[in-house]
C-alpha cells in the first residue's frame, strides 16, 4: 500500500479527532467571562474559537473557548494578567485528563534531580543552586535552561512566569516539588 | 547527507538553511552563530563530530529562533511544507519545533511525495506532533526518553503534560511501556529509548539493550538526549542500518560521558569534544559486542 | 608500495575508521582497503575523497571488494 494513500485515508477516516488532539478548552464559571477571554486572546493573536462543553465537562457555563493546548502556560498567563481565570483546563480529545502530578526523584548524593513528565530539573543540594535542566521538546525549554541554570533555588525566576508551553508548565511542576523537598 | 530541523532558543535568530560547522563550542551556519549548550545546537555538535570522523560532508541545518511561542517553528514548517529538501538529503532529523498537529501533516506530505524517500528520525517537539497527528508509524526512528516514552505509550495523551498516572507508575517497565506504545501505534518503525539501560525496539519487541559504561549522571546533562540523536543521525547516513545505529549511538553516547568524567553539572560540550575518541573506542568494541545486549 | 586495510569481517563504521586512521598516518601514496560490503565499499571511497584523495582503483575481489585510493 503506498504510503501516500495511507495518509490520506487515515486523514479522512479520524480527521477530525485528529486535528483536535493539539487542542484544549477552557472552561469558565460564566458567560461574560468567556466573552472577555476570547476577546483578549484574540488581541493577542491566538487561533481560538467558542464552542459548546463536550458532554464529560459538568462545570462552568454553556460556552468553552478552544485553544492550541500546547500554548496553554501563555494562555493562562495572559488571562490571569486581566482577571479571568478559568475553572478548568483540559485536551479536546480528553477532557478526563489532568496534568500529571507523579514526580521520578533520583537522589545522586550530592545532586537532586526531579522529574515531572518530560521535564527534570536538577540542584546542587549544598549550594542549593540550579546545575541542570534537561528534557522537553517544546522551544522553550532550551530558553528555560539557559535563564535557570547557575541560578539560587530561592532567587530563579519560575518557569511559569517565563515558559511558554506545556513543557514549560511540567518544568514548573518539578520546580515546585524541587521546593517542596529543598 | 543529513538534514536536521530545529529551533535555536534565541528570538531573533532568522531562518537559516546551509551547512553548519562547529568552531569551538558555537555552530556556525550561513553567517549566523550559536552556543551548543543543549536542544538543537547540541544535536548538531554531535551530529558534526560523527561526520568528521567517518568523513561525511557537514549537516544541513533548517533553523529558526524561537523560546516558545512558536514563530520560529512556523517559519519552518512553512518553508518545509512549500519546498521538499534536497534530494541529496538521505536523512532528516526533525528536532525541537513547537508541536502543531496540521502543520506537521503539511510537511510529512511533502517530504513523502519525494522521489528518494529519507530516512525519517523524529525526537522532541516533533516527535509530539507525530504521535499527536497518528502518523508515528510513517517514521523510521523516534529517540523519546523515559517520560516521552510514556507518552507514546498513552494513546490519550496529547502531550508528556497530560500522561495518565498509572502509565507514569514506577512499576511500569520500559519493556511493557514499547509494546503499548507498538500496539496503538504511536512508535517509528524502530525506538530508541534513553535512558538506564539504553533500548532498541521495533515492533517484534526489544532488539538490545546497552548499559555501559553507566554514567548515571548523563540522565540529568542538559543536551546527552540531544547528542545521543545526533550521533545515530550521522551513523544513519553513514550507511548503518538504522537499529545498528541505534545501538552504536547508545554506546558511543555514554562511552563519550564516561571519557569526560560526567558529573550532573558537567555541560554537554564536554562530552562532544570526546565523540571522536568514543567512536573509535567503541567500533573497535563493538565487533567483540561489548556492554551490548541483544534480544 | 602502498599499505593494505584488511576490514573484511568489521562492521560499520570500522572500515572507514581504519581508512581514516590510515589516511592520517601515511598522508601520501597508495592504500588498498579490503572490505566485504558495498555499503562498506561506498563509505570508504566517500571518506577518502572527503580527505582529498582519489579513488584509483573499485575491484570485486572474491565475496568483496579490494578499493585502491591514492593521495599526495
Amino acid at each position: 500500500m503506498p504510503i501516500l494513500s495511507f495518509f490520506k485515508r487515515s486523514r479522512s477516516k479520524d480527521s477530525r479527532k485528529v486535528e483536535s488532539k493539539d487542542r484544549g478548552i477552557l472552561v469558565f464559571e460564566n458567560t461574560s467571562e468567556v466573552i472577555r477571554a476570547e476577546k483578549v486572546l484574540k488581541v493577542e493573536g491566538w487561533k481560538i474559537r467558542v464552542m459548546g462543553p463536550p458532554p464529560e465537562i459538568r462545570t462552568g457555563c454553556d460556552l468553552v473557548i478552544e485553544f492550541p493546548l500546547i500554548e496553554e502556560l501563555n494562555i493562562l498567563r495572559t488571562l490571569e494578567a486581566v482577571g479571568v481565570e478559568p475553572l478548568q483546563v483540559v485536551p479536546v480529545n480528553s477532557p478526563l485528563l489532568h496534568p500529571v502530578d507523579i514526580f521520578q526523584v533520583r537522589d545522586y548524593g550530592r545532586y537532586l534531580m526531579i522529574r515531572a513528565a518530560n521535564m527534570k530539573l536538577t540542584v546542587d543540594k549544598d549550594t542549593l543552586t540550579i546545575v541542570n535542566v534537561s528534557g522537553g521538546g517544546c522551544p522553550d525549554v532550551p530558553y528555560l535552561a539557559q535563564e535557570m541554570v547557575g541560578m539560587p533555588l530561592a532567587e530563579v525566576p519560575a518557569p511559569e512566569e517565563i515558559g511558554h508551553t506545556l513543557c514549560g508548565y511540567a518544568l514548573q511542576l518539578a520546580y515546585e516539588e524541587m521546593r517542596r523537598r529543598c | 547527507m543529513l538534514a536536521v530541523v530545529g529551533t535555536v532558543p534565541e528570538q531573533n535568530f532568522p531562518l537559516v538553511i546551509g551547512r553548519v560547522v562547529l568552531e569551538g563550542n558555537v555552530i556556525c551556519i550561513e553567517g549566523s552563530r550559536a552556543p551548543v549548550n543543549r536542544g538543537t545546537p547540541a544535536l548538531l555538535a554531535a551530529a558534526i563530530k560523527v561526520g568528521e570522523a567517518l568523513g561525511q560532508p557537514p549537516p544541513v541545518g533548517y533553523l529558526a529562533g524561537d523560546i516558545g511561542l512558536g514563530e520560529g517553528s512556523r517559519l519552518l514548517y512553512a518553508r518545509l511544507s512549500e519546498t521538499a529538501v534536497n534530494d541529496d538529503i538521505s536523512a532528516i532529523a526533525f528536532h525541537y519545533l513547537q508541536p502543531d498537529v496540521d502543520w506537521h501533516n503539511r510537511v510529512l506530505f511533502t517530504v513523502e511525495e519525494m522521489k528518494k524517500r529519507p530516512v525519517l528520525i523524529a525526537d522532541a517537539g516533533f516527535m509530539y506532533a507525530a504521535k499527536m497527528s497518528g502518523q508515528a508509524p510513517n517514521y523510521d526512528l523516534f529517540t523519546p526518553d523515559a517520560g516521552e516514552l510514556a507518552f507514546l505509550a498513552d494513546e490519550e495523551a496529547p502531550h508528556p503534560f497530560y500522561t495518565r498516572g498509572f502509565i507514569l507508575h514506577e512499576e511500569i517497565k520500559v519493556p511493557t511501556l514499547i509494546e503499548r506504545a507498538y500496539q496503538y501505534e504511536n512508535a517509528a518503525t524502530c525506538l530508541l529509548v534513553k535512558g538506564q539501560p539504553d533500548y532498541v525496539a521495533d515492533q517484534k519487541g526489544i532488539y538490545a539493550s546497552v548499559d555501559t559504561p553507566a554514567e548515571a549522571a548523563m540522565e540529568a546533562i542538559g543536551g546527552t538526549g540531544d547528542t545521543i540523536t545526533g550521533i545515530v543521525a550521522a551513523l544513519i547516513c553513514a550507511g548503518l542500518e538504522v537499529k545498528e545505529a541505534a545501538v552504536l549511538a547508545a554506546r558511543v553516547n555514554r562511552m563519550a560521558g564516561h571519557l569526560a568524567a560526567a558529573t550532573p553539572a558537567t555541560q554537554v560540550m564536554d562530552i562532544v569534544e570526546q565523540i571522536p575518541r568514543a567512536l573509535v573506542q567503541v567500533s573497535k568494541e563493538h565487533n567483540v559486542m561489548g556492554g551490548i545486549h541483544y534480544g | 608500495m602502498g599499505t593494505i586495510v584488511d576490514a573484511r569481517g568489521l562492521s560499520c563504521p570500522q572500515p572507514v575508521l581504519m581508512t581514516m586512521d590510515e589516511i592520517k598516518k601515511v598522508s601520501q601514496g597508495e592504500i588498498e582497503i579490503l572490505v566485504d560490503t558495498d555499503t562498506s565499499k561506498e563509505n570508504v571511497s566517500r571518506a577518502a575523497l572527503s580527505k582529498g584523495w582519489e579513488v584509483k582503483d573499485v575491484r570485486q575481489e572474491g565475496e568483496g571488494y579490494r578499493v585502491t585510493i591514492v593521495g599526495s
